[in-house]
């Protein structure tokens, strides 16, 4: 039994000067579901295209299920389904064919669950790929990924250009498939509702780097809001990791990663959702710096 | 991979050979027809260039009048070749402009066994397909051959290995392009243009060049005249002194790649003078095969030479 799904160290990947990830240092538990969370441009198709083999990177290492992609195709290929960006599919293909081809080029394909699943789709066989809607087609895509009878399902921005109703079938699917097989999942997206619900570990990236990586519930158990009369953070922030601080006239609103609890009576203490923290962590990484950092600037004031 | 390379060129590659049957379909019967007036004439006893007043001096004339629009017809079939390999470069790129080569290269097979398959497919149709229209080319041609030689860039570029040549050429520009630029049209028009330019370069310069040509000086105001530079390609013609020295002042005349007898008549070349002579550098219908074989090597080794970049570029860079 591996380790981890997915690690890496000190990766990245550079485009001329820029580098679209940086540094980045991830384990991935095996069997678990994880949200890659950024805004546009964070290295999140960056780190999947990297995890699959579709790119080279410039600078530290992956393995994927203990291999590394680029070296040995042959031992990450197989276990490994991946539905890229606008999951694209041969448009002339029938739907039949496109099963076809999932069959000629993967060892372990698994026929009937293929078939399965595009009759529960409601889908022909004979029926052109080209002529499917959006939504159908990122499904097919997706069956193709799962016949392939992965350990690990990497999927790029699978439902960003899905409608509501198709994005929630297509989540249905992989809880399904999750719950089926115990399958790993590595998902981006930059739609963070959704993911509370099917992810159980949260990574987000930034401007090439990881801001913030753990499991969902431990981040909303560690992070609160605190509100008290206006004040400097300062004190806060010797202990806690401030991640927001807002101010009116007479109030200070501070988001912050609680070390244990906050004992300080002054200051009211409120639950967050996800999509706020979240929300928070890309705020931040906006002007470069990482939490840490940020602290530490605090504290000097 | 074998099937999925198949079925993703499986349209073009039908194409192509309808393209094929297309062109057998009007070139078979003319052929015959062609043939049987040859055999019907006699002219099966002209070789050479016809003497005035003799019954080949009129009949090869007449002959190739009666198929002026066939030889016409018969010169666009040079552009087969390089149009069908065009049309099978076409899946390559396409995966490339489609993204659905993300989809192929992580199956569970590599990315070098996706890019030799397809290359290798779509190549070995290309060159079947190329080395067919030749064949169905010197076959239907044959009479017109007999008496025109194949030298003229309308029948050399259609006929032996050259058309291979050129398939494998313009394949290798389209998929450079296509691996380059990731956009199909543009790159397969651009491969069309790239292929329109070195042949008009090849046809009127190079092809002059590429094996040694004979230099002839005659005199013009004895009997007989030259050498037969109908069936040859004249790399050049000009009024010369008795050791084929150029005169001066005298212009090149008769500058042309031997097209049909028809047309060489035409040509209005300077007056003769009496006293003059004339020289022509030639290369004569008896190395056909030394030019096709030179010509095949350069044409085809870069041809191979772009496809094996577009195989390491897209193995390479692409992700």
């Amino acid at each position: 039994m591996i380790d981890a799904a997915l690690r890496t160290q000190g990766l990245g990947k550079r485009y001329g000067s820029t580098w679209a990830l940086r540094d980045c240092d991830l384990e991935i538990p095996p069997g678990t579901v994880t949200a890659l969370v950024g805004p546009n441009g964070a290295g999140k198709t960056t780190l999947l295209q990297i995890a699959i083999g579709l790119l080279e990177p410039s600078a530290g290492s992956i393995a994927v299920l203990g291999h590394d992609p680029r070296a040995e195709p042959k031992a990450v290929l197989p276990h490994v389904g991946f539905v890229a960006q606008d999951h694209p599919l041969p448009r002339r293909f029938s739907i039949a064919e496109t099963l076809r081809l999932g069959r000629e080029l993967n060892p372990h394909w698994d026929d009937a669950l293929a078939a399965k699943r595009i009759s529960e789709l409601g889908l022909s066989l004979k029926q052109r790929v080209g002529t499917l809607s959006g939504g159908q087609q990122a499904q097919v895509a997706l069956t193709l990924a799962l016949a392939k009878r992965p350990q690990l399902l990497l999927l790029d921005e699978p439902v960003a250009s899905l409608d509501p109703l198709a994005r929630r079938e297509f989540l249905n699917t992989v809880v399904q498939a999750v719950a089926e097989t115990g399958i790993g999942v590595v998902l981006s997206s930059h739609i963070v509702a959704d993911l509370e619900r099917i992810c159980d570990r949260l990574i987000i990236l930034a401007h090439g780097r990881t801001q913030l990586d753990g499991a969902i519930d431990d981040i909303l158990a560690g992070h609160r809001v605190l509100t008290g009369p206006r004040t400097s953070p300062e004190r806060v922030a010797r202990v806690h990791n401030v991640i927001r601080e807002s101010h009116t006239e007479r109030q200070t609103t501070l988001l912050v990663r609680a070390n244990g609890h906050v004992y300080d009576s002054s200051w009211e203490l409120h639950e967050i959702d996800l999509e706020e923290i979240v929300l928070a962590y890309l705020d931040q990484g906006r002007d470069g710096t990482r939490a840490p950092d940020r602290t530490r600037e605090l504290v000097a004031r | 991979m074998t099937w999925v390379g198949w079925r993703q060129q499986r349209t073009e590659t039908l194409l192509a050979a309808a393209v094929l049957a297309l062109l057998a379909a009007v070139a078979i019967p003319i052929g015959i027809h062609m043939a049987s007036v040859y055999h019907h004439a006699g002219l099966s006893a002209c070789t050479g260039a016809p003497q005035p007043g003799s019954s080949c001096g009129v009949a090869i004339p007449a002959f190739l009048l009666r198929f002026t629009s066939v030889n016409i017809l018969f010169s666009w079939s040079t552009l087969l070749p390089p149009l069908a390999a065009l049309l099978l470069a076409a899946p390559f790129v396409l995966d490339l402009d489609n993204g659905t080569y993300r989809l192929l290269w992580t199956q569970s097979i590599t990315r070098r066994r996706w890019i030799v398959t397809k290359l290798g497919m779509s190549v070995a149709a290309a060159v079947l397909i190329g080395l067919l229209l030749s064949l169905l080319a010197s076959w239907s041609r044959a009479p017109l051959d007999h008496l025109n030689g194949r030298m003229s860039a309308s029948t050399y570029d259609a006929e032996g290995i050259v058309p291979i040549a050129y398939a494998l050429f313009v394949f290798g520009t389209a998929v450079v392009l296509g691996a380059l630029w990731r956009r199909t049209v543009p790159a397969l028009l651009s491969a069309l243009l790239v292929y329109i330019v070195v042949r008009a370069f090849v046809d009127s310069w190079l092809r002059g060049h590429l094996v040694s040509a004979i230099t002839t000086t005659w005199s013009m105001s004895g009997a007989g005249g030259g050498p037969n530079l109908n069936t040859s390609l004249v790399v050049s013609q000009f009024l010369s002194d008795k050791q084929g020295r150029r005169l001066p002042g005298a212009h090149e005349i008769c500058v042309q790649t031997a097209t049909s007898v028809a047309h060489t008549h035409t040509v209005v070349c300077r007056p003769p003078s009496s006293h003059g002579y004339m020289t022509a550098v030639y290369i004569p219908a008896s190395r056909f095969w030394d030019l096709q074989g030179v010509e095949f090597g350069i044409v085809a080794g870069i041809g191979g030479i772009l496809i094996l970049a577009a195989g390491w570029w897209t193995y390479k860079r692409i992700a």
